[in-house]
């Protein structure tokens, strides 16, 4: 009797020293303790930013294990170059921050990046995000690679008041989240990237070459799904026929059911989004079987990275892809990065696929330079209105204007076609370097 | 009832029972880092998933490996009640509890028949034709994902607290009511008839069990038990998408956590939850930049431990003694 | 027509995968009762040394078959006497998940060796496609047919004429009795392991044609072996061909009848179907 009156008690003691603790900076109060924890580190930082040699932390995740390790471990490389561009003294690169070591407006701080592994994995994803507010003490966070990822991590940056510079490019990220004050995106939205294919049909049309149906194929997770949505919305507002619009399986062990589909409706003009296993066994099974449409637009995810051409060499040749960067834009800074990256990546070029996250990570130096603090409403307010020099950055947009859903609507994009082994870009007018190759010669005739 | 509770065991034990209660309670006051908190409460809510999955695995013999199912329906239970009608998941969590049973009565029978891995494989497929269900329709708004969150919402309300810690209380309080309602069906007949089936069907038919309906029941209270795992995920989270929920690695880990433990015993799932939370989490933490080392060394620790304690961790302490024992009789005949 | 007849002939191509994939489970099944998880990813080894033969050396991969099936064979055979042996003698349960996190291992290590990339056969030796009648047949898929039906072939022969494989049978069929007519029931097991493997090394080359290769490239095929497996008739080699061909016709026709979304549902709903006509699979009766 006497010990049970003992241990419950306790129990009851303990409960009590819980909740109280809890009910003084809990969930009543807005302070809650977790948010100092967030916001702990840097306070810190904030506490003495003069002092040079300081380090801030800029916390990186991208899926550097499953289906998307490798391009996930290639914009890592990327990201971690930018890094040391900003850190180390490089004026022979027309990039900002590039000149000085380090911030210079906080006494020449440098930039860590912590990477952290979503495994492609929303759960652990979130985990990793809090561990690198809390434990790490991040001021901000970017490179999730996909609109997944940022959706769920969002949820966290916005509990804990911390940036999140997303590179996704669902229409729903910004859209459905009105009221999300701590996300934000300077690259463009599926939106624009349809609009680009839709005009270049058009001017294939007035060029005199006859590009009237359309098909889709979208792999059926957050990506395509997102896509595949504004891609009928638009093939209405621009007068084209849907002959064809298909999901399929991400990872799928075959693609032969949907090209035999395709065959049979055989649209002028096919638009796929999907990651790149899925664009290599597409590409394969449309030449096992002997079709391609006179326009293949593919929406980046696997048409951008490296493994496309070095797993289908000769046979990228014709393909189209929409992006927000190609080689060929007119920017000082892209040759130096050209000649830079394959020193990080073992060889392998910088591309399409990893530009958009590592522009994120340059903005986020230059707001943190601009605001001069790492106090995150500061470096939100700055990354709100970025005052940069869009000739210094390596995207291809004139300016930065961003809008109450911090959305960058100056933003602008290209469609690159493979000519030769290589992305040129043949739209819009005023960036291309060469003419498209309107209609695809069949397989054989190559 | 406090009796069938607490009458098993010696007062040592339960001594030793309320301290860890103590401490568990006391641990998230020592430390403010939300990585911590956020171990502890995937701790909490792996411990419910293991449970529900041992009520039909390890009680009843029927290892189902396709669980994430009833875990990615308890997601969308509170998540598309919320989105549509604005409803609370105070109701919402009892009505997908209640949804999933429902499933697990529908679809229980058909799938009971198949013994083994059979059975095992049907469970996988059912929940891979679930998935690809959830990730194509309209309505789950498909592979979009479900997102909770919602600012200025009442915190009391809607459950969405901004201290991690709230979450963390609320949630082992909830663990424990699963616990002390397992615990008290393990003494009742519904659950000495499982261990006979377990034991052997035939021989439970032959002493007139209805065999097939208990099964039914056995997988009724595990689908619900598995939802309320995924309802407080969902809620803790506050967005989900099908193609993290509802894949054949998260089954495999709902098995794995309880056979880790110890399958068919009621602390098992918790413990089995506490190592493979801690491992996971931990050697990502610190490994997790090296491509692929963190699971190679997880992986090769799950072997491990699986292979040289079958019975689970919890038979770690018997095994320890048993060796202790061996040893000390071989020097007694050496002498 | 000609959409119908393509649709049958890609999907009996697809479904020799399966049914290669299928075999070696079936065949760790029906021998000592494992669901072995790590079938796929011996499929993925092979075809990482298929990839590489073919890169190093320039000649077709179909040269790499008994370098694949060598290898796994050894593999398996090694992982048989380390881990699987030990197993064995623990629940069923925990063999299940130590294959599981067996290759949880093996798909982690093979992406810290050789990383991430997509790899690709590019010069198989045969490019392109001709067609008879309607028919459209590509050239890199007939080779990995041939090495099917040759596997399939000589597993039958070899389980049901040879000694050695007819001893492989009888332990499966009960243990206690084998060992008492005097097979070495150990050498069965460990036979059937390594052979299991070496069937999945020779769907791993026969796949390198055309498919791509990566550390977790297994995973995308082990749900549908299981499938075929059970579909067939559990731990039935002969009964697992059937299953594998029975599902590459339902993806495929799915696939272009009704919804490419739905096509692996497809083969999830027809294969509860006829589980709850045939409970024991379609050659089920053991």
């Amino acid at each position: 009797m006497k010990f049970k009156r003992v241990i419950s008690g306790l129990l009851a003691a303990a409960m009590v020293i819980s909740l109280a603790a809890c009910g003084g900076s809990g969930s009543g109060g807005s302070a809650a303790p977790a948010a100092e924890a967030g916001t702990g580190a840097a306070a810190e930082a904030e506490a003495a930013p003069a002092a040079s040699g300081d380090v801030i932390k800029i916390g990186w995740l991208a899926p550097l294990t499953g289906t998307s390790a490798e391009n996930g471990q290639q914009v890592t490389w990327a990201a971690e170059m930018i890094v040391d561009i900003i850190n180390e003294e490089h004026g022979d690169i027309n990039m900002l921050l590039a000149a000085d070591a380090g911030l210079p407006n906080l006494g020449g701080a440098k930039i860590q990046l912590v990477e952290a592994d979503t495994k492609g994995d929303t759960t652990v994803a979130t985990s990793e995000a809090k561990r690198l507010i809390s434990e790490e003490g991040c001021v901000a966070i970017t490179g999730q690679l996909t609109s997944g990822m940022s959706k769920a991590i969002s949820v966290i940056t916005e509990q804990y008041e911390v940036p999140l510079v997303t590179a996704g490019s669902a229409v729903t990220l910004t859209d459905g989240t009105e009221d999300y004050d701590w996300l934000f995106r300077y690259n463009l939205t599926d939106a624009t990237y349809i609009d680009d294919s839709y005009k270049l049909m058009d001017e294939a049309n007035a060029a005199g070459h006859e590009i009237k149906t359309v098909a889709f194929l979208s792999e059926d997770s957050e990506f395509g799904a997102n896509i595949v949505t504004v891609e009928v919305d638009k093939a209405a507002e621009y007068g084209y026929e849907v002959v064809e619009n298909m999901t399929y399986a991400a990872n799928s062990t075959s693609l032969s059911s949907e090209v035999i589909k395709l065959k049979d409706a055989n649209p002028d003009c096919l638009m796929v989004a999907g990651y790149a296993t899925d664009v290599i066994l597409l590409m394969k099974t449309m030449k096992d079987q002997d079709w391609f449409p006179k326009m293949l637009i593919g929406q980046r995810g696997g048409f951008v990275t490296d493994d496309f051409f070095s797993a289908l060499g000769a046979d990228t040749e014709y393909v189209y892809s929409t992006g927000g960067w190609a080689p060929d834009i007119e920017k000082d800074c892209i040759a130096s990065l050209q000649e830079l990256y394959p020193s990080y990546s073992n060889g392998i070029a910088f591309n399409e696929g990893m530009s958009k996250d590592c522009a994120d990570v340059l903005l986020i130096a230059a707001c943190i330079n601009q605001a001069g603090t790492t106090d995150s409403a500061a470096l939100a307010e700055a990354l709100k209105n970025p005052d940069v020099d869009c000739a210094q950055i390596f995207m291809p947009w004139e300016s930065i204007s961003m809008d109450e859903n911090n959305q960058n609507t100056a933003a602008t994009g290209v469609v690159t076609q493979v000519q030769n082994g290589s992305y040129v870009t043949v739209y819009p007018e005023n960036a291309k370097n060469a003419d498209a190759v309107f209609e695809a010669p069949t397989w054989s005739a190559r | 009832m406090l009796k069938t509770l607490f009458g098993d065991y010696s007062k040592k034990q339960l001594a030793i029972g309320a301290v860890l209660i103590v401490i568990a309670l006391i641990l998230p006051q020592l430390t403010k880092s939300l990585f911590m908190y956020n171990l502890l409460i995937l701790i909490v809510i792996w411990s419910i998933l293991g449970m529900g999955w041992n009520v039909m695995g390890g009680f009843c013999g029927q290892v189902s490996n396709g669980h994430s199912m009833f875990y990615g329906f308890g997601a969308y239970c509170v998540g598309l009640p919320l989105q549509y009608f604005g409803l609370s998941p105070w109701i919402a969590i009892p009505f997908g509890m209640c949804f999933c049973a429902c499933v697990a009565w529908v679809i229980g029978k058909p799938v009971l028949r198949l013994k083994g891995h059979a059975f095992a494989i049907c469970t996988m497929a059912l929940a891979e034709c679930m998935r690809y269900i959830c990730v194509n329709m309209e309505f789950t708004n498909g592979a979009k994902g479900v997102n909770m969150f919602k600012k200025g919402v009442n915190p009391i309300l809607f459950l969405q607290f901004k201290d991690p810690r709230v979450y963390y209380y609320l949630y082992f309080v909830i663990m424990l009511i699963v616990l002390a309602v397992t615990k008290i069906l393990s003494k009742k007949r519904f659950f000495y008839y499982l261990r006979t089936i377990k034991g052997n069907e035939d021989a439970a038919a032959s002493v007139g069990i209805d065999v097939s309906r208990y099964k039914v029941r056995a997988y009724m209270l595990s689908a619900a038990i598995v939802s309320l795992g995924g309802s407080l995920y969902a809620q803790y989270m506050l967005y989900f998408d099908p193609a993290s929920m509802m894949t054949l690695n998260v089954s495999m880990m709902i098995v794995l956590v309880a056979v880790m433990g110890g399958i068919g015993t009621v602390f098992g799932p918790i413990l089995g939850a506490i190592v493979i939370e801690c491992l996971s989490e931990f050697t990502r933490a610190s490994l997790g930049q090296y491509g692929g080392l963190d699971m190679v060394l997880y992986g090769c620790l799950v072997i491990i431990i699986v292979l040289f304690l079958p019975g689970g961790l919890l038979t770690l302490p018997a095994k320890i003694r048993e060796y202790m024992d061996r040893k000390a009789s071989k020097e007694g005949a050496a002498k | 027509m000609s959409t119908f007849l393509q649709a049958i002939y890609e999907g009996l191509i697809n479904g020799t995968v399966y049914a290669m994939i299928a075999m070696g489970i079936a065949l760790v099944w029906g021998v000592m009762g494992i669901l072995s998880f790590s079938q796929g990813e011996f499929l993925m080894i092979a075809m990482f040394i298929a990839y590489f033969f073919t890169t190093a050396t320039g000649f077709p991969p179909v040269l790499a078959l008994p370098l694949c099936m060598g290898v796994l064979f050894v593999l398996g055979f090694c992982i048989y006497k380390t881990i699987i042996y030990k197993a064995l003698q623990g629940p069923t349960l925990s063999q299940r998940l130590i294959t599981f996190a067996l290759s949880m291992v093996l798909v982690n290590g093979m992406l810290m060796l050789f990383g991430g990339t997509f790899r690709t056969i590019q010069n198989t030796g045969m490019d392109g496609a001709f067609s008879i009648g309607p028919l459209v047949i590509a050239k890199n898929r007939i080779i990995p047919l041939i090495i099917a039906i040759c596997i399939f072939c000589f597993m039958l022969w070899f389980l049901n004429k040879t000694r050695q494989g007819k001893a492989i049978r009888a332990t499966s069929m009960d243990k206690t009795a084998a060992e008492l007519v005097g097979i070495n029931t150990e050498k069965s097991y460990s036979l059937a392991f390594g052979l299991s493997a070496a069937i999945a090394g020779a769907a791993g080359c026969a796949l390198s044609y055309y498919y791509y290769c990566y550390p977790s490239v297994g995973g995308n095929f082990q749900l549908f072996g299981f499938i075929a497996v059970v579909m067939g008739g559990f731990g039935s080699v002969e009964g697992a061909i059937v299953g594998g061909m029975i599902m590459g016709l339902v993806d495929s026709l799915t696939g272009v009848y009704f919804n490419t979304a739905f096509k692996y549902l497809g083969v999830c709903v027809i294969f509860m179907l006829i589980l709850q006509f045939k409970p024991k699979g379609l050659f089920g009766g053991k």
